[in-house]
């Protein structure tokens, strides 16, 4: 149980730095990124092809993060000017498209047969049999340092610039600052997030191919964001753990279920997983946590 | 506002059920306590329509084999876990298997890219691993006797098309082939054989699952009239593909795989006889009279002729993962996964029924189990060998056998 355990939490942290990612561009910054699976994606590809070409999984798991960084900013660039559905059906687009050319220039990314062997990082380090939890505190380690710098970030005066481009972004450009700029940066980093999370998903399955990545990443990227309260970090840490355990908790709970199918029984799981997040919805319309809020917005929204 | 109290208490009262229904172990039912084997199948997704067909293919071997008495004096237990069809769902589907119900063994594993996922963890956890899955990757490296495929590999079976073809005269094909590691490692070894035998490939187009409407990979590859049109895909593309064919009327023959056009009538069902009238299927099938087949169909009340594949692939397995566990003396899969070989490769006489086998094992008598899905063999690295295909065509909603293919 303790094994499975740890592999489950690994779901978790994984999740929750997906979570966070889309906390800072949805969340923050207001910018629907429907096509967070696609920077996931490619962040796992490049840290698992560059693995697999012998490159230290670290120095690939940098690479991944610089990449999606990239083009996450550039994406911005074609697209923030949209507003908010536009951006959404264009990032949705954006992340299709790359899927497709995954699945289908096999000659770079092994198309559907999928990239395995991916070697973790420092699993030397850790004694034969402590794999697994040697990986776990490394993704643990990851989500503090994430969780961290979002916080510290969310506190900066460009963390109040991001939430005023979210909710004016009017006001800003007529205070003379580039509101397209905050968006690229938001956008970059959020990116560098989704590519670590991306190649964190590499290295734990050690194995990936186009099958695994959808827009069911989105959905529960959406839905910790949503759970979790936008705007509120840990709200966004405990609804990934929430989220993680009614899914894998699921499982179990079918087990206690006499007279059934397995097949019926399988419906009846993933069934029971939109009842649990519903209900949470229903009995925590405002998910877990609230933004962090300086006194003068608590002031100035009491108007609206 | 009473309600909400009561609401938040209902919360409370799931919640805390939630946390003991987790927390308590499962329950054992006999005095000592049963082998626990693990069925990973695809109850949900693209595999959907193969997966009750084998879980009850593996409930009957395991109601079998303790009907006989069970392995190591031991009865069997079956543990279900749904693998959606989907790599990482898999994945966490197969941890929980091993990891929290102590699995000796996972069968079932139907889809190569959940396969080629799970396969590490079981590697390393020392877990006999079975598949259903063609993909030639799943049996490469090395597998320390853990991973068995019981189904033909995609080199086999796309061979096994273009032979059908070449005895129905085709002289020239084109493909549509669904984006699936297992659909594409049947194509290159067709296309090689076809040509070879003097066959011209016209064109090839690939797709995704679940597309709204397969009408431009119609159009561009039955518009070219090829005499016949390889469909490699499942049932859901192949039934949406047929009827969007039979529509624009087009003619050129379709040969499709007998797990899609096959499936126990069900292609027939979703397209109609009309739509399915001359599809061409062809499907690795049991020779003559398989005394395991035979046996499989009797278990879960279907008549003789029915053909169920995958179902007696499953069957094989954990008839198969009982003997060697038996034959080892252990339920460690590294122990007992090097059994699997010898008790279908022995040169010894035949035995169908898994009830005879465990009881000629026990006796000590030499012995080869001649398998449901197929009289087969294994090859070192884990891959069967010596299947026969059956080639069948649709004719008034009915597939008939027209001929063997070796």
């Amino acid at each position: 149980m303790t094994v499975y355990l740890i592999a489950t939490l690994t779901l978790v942290a994984i999740a929750a730095l997906a979570g966070l990612a889309l906390n800072l561009q949805w969340g923050m910054g207001g910018l629907v990124n429907f096509g967070l699976f696609g920077f996931y994606m490619l962040g796992a590809y490049i840290a698992g092809l560059l693995t697999v070409q012998g490159l230290p999984p670290l120095v690939a798991l940098g690479v991944a993060m610089l990449g999606v960084a990239a083009l996450s900013a550039l994406s911005a660039l074609i697209s923030v000017r949209l507003s908010e559905d536009y951006l959404a059906i264009v990032t949705l687009g954006f992340a299709e498209c790359l899927r497709l050319v995954i699945s289908y220039e096999g000659w770079l990314t092994r198309g559907m047969l999928g990239v395995s062997g991916i070697e973790r990082p420092l699993q030397a380090w850790w004694p034969r049999g402590w794999g697994d939890t040697g990986f776990l505190l490394l993704a643990l380690l990851a989500v503090l340092i994430v969780y961290t710098v979002l916080q510290a970030l969310a506190r900066s005066p460009f963390g109040r610039l991001v939430r005023a481009t979210r909710d004016d972004p009017g006001v800003v450009e007529a205070l003379g600052k580039s509101v397209l700029g905050v968006r690229v940066r938001v956008f970059a980093i959020g990116g560098a997030i989704l590519g670590l999370a991306g190649s964190l998903h590499a290295f734990y399955y050690s194995y990936i191919d186009p099958t695994q990545f959808g827009p069911i990443i989105t959905a529960y990227a959406f839905m910790a964001v949503v759970v979790g309260g936008r705007g509120s970090n840990r709200g966004v840490v405990a609804s990934a753990f929430t989220l993680i355990f009614l899914l894998e908790g699921s499982r179990f709970l079918i087990d206690l279920v006499p007279g059934l199918g397995a097949s019926e029984l399988a419906a009846i799981r993933l069934f029971l997983v939109g009842v649990g997040l519903v209900a949470l919805l229903i009995f925590k319309p405002d998910g877990f946590g609230r933004e962090p809020r300086s006194a003068l917005a608590d002031k100035t929204s009491s108007r609206f | 506002m009473l309600t909400t109290y009561l609401s938040r208490r209902a919360l409370l009262a799931t919640s805390v059920a939630l946390a003991a229904s987790l927390a308590s172990p499962p329950m054992s039912l006999a005095q000592q306590s049963p082998i626990r084997i693990g069925l990973l199948a695809p109850l949900t997704g693209i595999g959907g329509p193969y997966g009750q067909e084998e879980e009850q293919a593996a409930r009957a071997a395991v109601k079998i084999i303790n009907d006989a008495g069970g392995v190591l004096g031991r009865s069997l237990e079956l543990i279900v876990a749904d693998d959606e069809t989907q790599p990482t769902a898999g994945v966490a589907a197969a941890r929980k298997l091993i990891d929290v119900d102590k699995v000796a063994s996972i069968a079932g594993v139907w889809s190569s890219a959940v396969a080629l996922a799970v396969k590490p963890i079981t590697l390393e956890k020392g877990v006999l691993l079975t598949v259903n899955g063609s993909a030639d990757e799943i049996t490469d490296g090395d597998n320390k006797n853990l991973v068995w495929r019981f189904q033909t590999n995609g080199k086999s079976w796309g061979e096994a098309f273009s032979k059908a073809m070449a005895k129905d005269g085709i002289k020239t094909a084109s493909i549509l082939v669904l984006q699936t590691p297992f659909t594409q490692s049947t194509i290159q070894p067709f296309r090689k054989s076809f040509t070879d035998a003097g066959g011209k490939v016209l064109d090839e187009v690939s797709f995704n699952a679940g597309q709204p409407s397969y009408r431009v990979e119609v159009e561009r590859i039955f518009g070219k009239k090829p005499d016949a049109v390889f469909v490699a895909a499942y049932i859901n593309e192949l039934s949406a593909i047929a009827k969007e064919a039979f529509r624009s009327g087009y003619d050129s023959k379709i040969y499709a795989f007998g797990n899609a056009a096959g499936s126990n009538g069900q292609f027939v069902k979703n397209v109609g006889a009309e739509v399915a009238e001359g599809v061409h299927h062809t499907q690795q099938v049991p020779v003559g009279k398989s005394a395991a087949y035979s046996r499989y169909l009797k278990e879960i009340g279907k008549p003789d002729g029915t053909i169920m594949t995958f179902g007696a692939q499953v069957f094989d397995q954990i008839v198969l993962t009982a003997l060697a566990i038996e034959k080892a003396k252990s339920t460690d899969g590294v122990r007992f996964g090097v059994e699997v070989p010898a008790l279908v490769n022995a040169d010894a006489p035949s035995i169908g029924d898994p009830a005879e086998a465990l009881k000629a094992l026990r006796a000590g008598k030499p012995f080869r189990y001649a398998g449901a899905a197929s009289d087969f063999r294994f090859a070192p690295n884990g891959d069967q060998t010596d299947l026969t295909f059956g080639h069948f065509l649709i004719k008034a909603g009915d597939s008939k056998l027209v001929g063997e293919i070796r």
